[in-house]
């Protein structure tokens, strides 16, 4: 399934329509199925604002968003005309992502119960279980409340409720920010395990170059609202176009970084 | 394959909490009480006049004395927290029912729908409980029903306020946009997701509009405008037996300790019930 942004700009009102926010200015680019597009950029870059239009949690102010080259219309009036939700976003927060008065095993349950609905009491358990299993999370954990878990666990446990959507196409807001380095490589690790067990393609959202680096095919470079930088990774570190991607490199802290100081000094 | 629960049900934890315990025994009294006067099987009939124990101090026979007519008060008081019961569980449900419903359509919708929710709200804030009860209660009429109904409207902008506001920022947590993305119809994320995680402030709320209704109730019946004479309200018990209070302190004493006794176990049970139901409250 493949994903085309096709100009896509927003803009953000504030009320009395005097002061206006040009988050995302005209920004194209598509995603071939089965690969891992990384999105870079500082704050307020629009990077999450495009996760979000790209998720159908916001309309874009013009542009559009295509599936499988077909126009997609508002979540509400999609979900309505097909029962799939191929597009599904893994938040950056894990402690605020899960309702901390649902288990865990409610939580999938009711995705598992939309997506799955033909599947009897017994078929629904096992189908809980194997979700959770693939995300590393024991059955014996299932009936525990969210606040009960770490937040590698959490992030487990949303990236669970999302896969049990059964998407094609996940898009990851900065999924391990909130987390610990040993922890987020674990989750990375995870994600990258699935993406090749389940072939979905993944948009990644980060901060972090480094990461990035180590997970995509191709990645986009944002500033200030616009796509800056657009190819695959080798191109883009041998020979970056924009100033900014070349600032960008330059800070991903590397061991041959730090021998260049060393013997600097 | 059977999981083990390993959370067990809300009222084991209710039922860990000493107040929570002390709160529902002293609620369990007073409602056998009012059972006891709902079935009429107390001591003495409570309207019933006898001349010849007019104004008698507590003794074997009548365990809370009697009043001005020679009326058992023990029956009168229970009967009073029957109709105090009544008015005030009818009225609060009343007002949670419809004051939720409109604080979290209005939060979660928002636009137009909202505006009108919250100006109504801050209409009826503008006057007094007492007064805007009084005025719905002397359209309507006197009887108990009309008194919850008067009531019950009162209290509905407080449940607006109080669901409305944490609607407010819960829509905006990444668990409700999840639910979205995942294709949650609209009514599953206000029942599922929104209303459980307002239940808390809501229960809190409806124990201390509990003794706030019962409060109010027996204001309306000291104006005359609640319960009737003869028969026996707390609220009327304890205006009548302010004129005697200085030389027959036992008439002030039976209803004054019923209302009290059912507005502090109604708040130790709010309390009791709000640790149990919220699980990031538990110990363990």
């Amino acid at each position: 399934m493949k994903l085309e942004v096709r100009n896509v700009t927003k803009v953000y009102e504030s009320n009395s329509k005097e002061r206006t926010v040009q988050a995302l200015n005209g920004v194209s680019f598509s995603v071939e199925e089965g690969s891992i597009l990384g999105i870079v950029g500082e704050s307020g870059c629009g990077k999450s604002t495009l996760s979000r239009i790209v998720a159908g949690l916001e309309e874009p102010t013009s542009g559009e968003v295509l599936i499988s080259g077909l126009p997609r219309k508002g979540i509400a009036k999609f979900i309505r005309k097909s029962s799939k939700r191929p597009i599904q976003l893994v938040f950056q927060d894990p402690y605020s992502s899960l309702n901390p008065r649902q288990t865990v095993y409610h939580a999938i349950e009711e995705v598992v119960k939309i997506y799955d609905h033909e599947l009897d009491a017994a078929d629904t358990q096992t189908r809980i279980f194997e979700l959770l299993s693939s995300v590393g999370i024991g059955k014996d954990l299932s009936h525990r409340y969210p606040h009960q878990f770490s937040g590698g666990q959490r992030q487990r446990i949303c990236i669970a409720r999302s896969l049990a959507a059964k998407p094609e196409i996940l898009v990851l807001d900065e999924p391990v920010s909130a987390l610990d380095v040993s922890v987020s490589a674990d989750i990375i690790n995870l994600l990258l395990d699935l993406q090749r067990e389940f072939n979905l393609t993944y948009i990644f959202v980060s901060h972090d170059l480094g990461i990035v680096k180590h997970v995509s095919d191709s990645i986009i470079v944002m500033l200030a609202g616009e796509i800056v930088e657009f190819g695959s990774w080798t191109q883009v570190m041998d020979s970056p176009k924009h100033e900014y991607t070349k600032r960008l490199i330059a800070a991903i802290p590397s061991l041959e970084n730090l021998k260049i100081k060393e013997t600097g000094a | 394959m059977k999981i083990k629960r390993e959370t067990k049900p809300w009222f084991y934890y209710y039922f860990k909490s000493l107040n929570g315990i002390i709160g529902i025994i002293i609620l369990s009294l007073l409602s056998i009480g009012a059972l006891v006067a709902l079935f009429h099987a107390t001591p003495y009939d409570p309207v019933a006049q006898d001349v010849a124990a007019i104004l008698k101090p507590p003794s074997g026979h009548h365990i809370f004395g009697t009043d001005q007519f020679g009326r058992d008060i023990f029956s009168r008081v229970l009967d009073g927290v029957r109709r105090s019961l009544a008015v005030s569980i009818l009225s609060v449900a009343i007002a949670s029912i419809a004051g939720s419903l409109l604080g979290v359509a209005g939060g979660y919708f928002g636009t137009i729908l909202d505006t009108i929710v919250t100006r109504m709200s801050d209409v009826f804030f503008a006057f007094p409980a007492i007064l805007m009860a009084l005025a719905i209660v002397s359209s309507l009429g006197h009887s108990w029903l009309d008194t919850a109904i008067a009531i019950g409207i009162v209290y509905t902008p407080i449940f607006v306020r109080v669901t409305r506001g944490p609607v407010l920022s819960l829509k905006e947590t990444d668990y409700v946009k999840s639910g979205r993305v995942l294709g949650f119809s609209t009514p599953r994320i206000l029942f599922k997701h929104l209303l459980p995680n307002v239940m808390p402030i809501v229960l809190v709320q409806i124990a201390l509009s509990l003794s706030w209704a019962i409060l109010t109730e027996s204001g309306l019946s000291f104006l005359g405008l609640g319960t009737q004479a003869p028969d026996a309200s707390l609220g009327l018990m304890v205006s009548e037996a302010q004129a005697l209070a200085a030389f027959a302190w036992w008439t002030l004493a039976g209803p004054s300790l019923a209302l009290i006794f059912a507005v502090v176990s109604l708040n130790l049970v709010g309390d009791g019930l709000r640790d149990s139901l919220d699980p990031t409250r538990r110990s363990i």
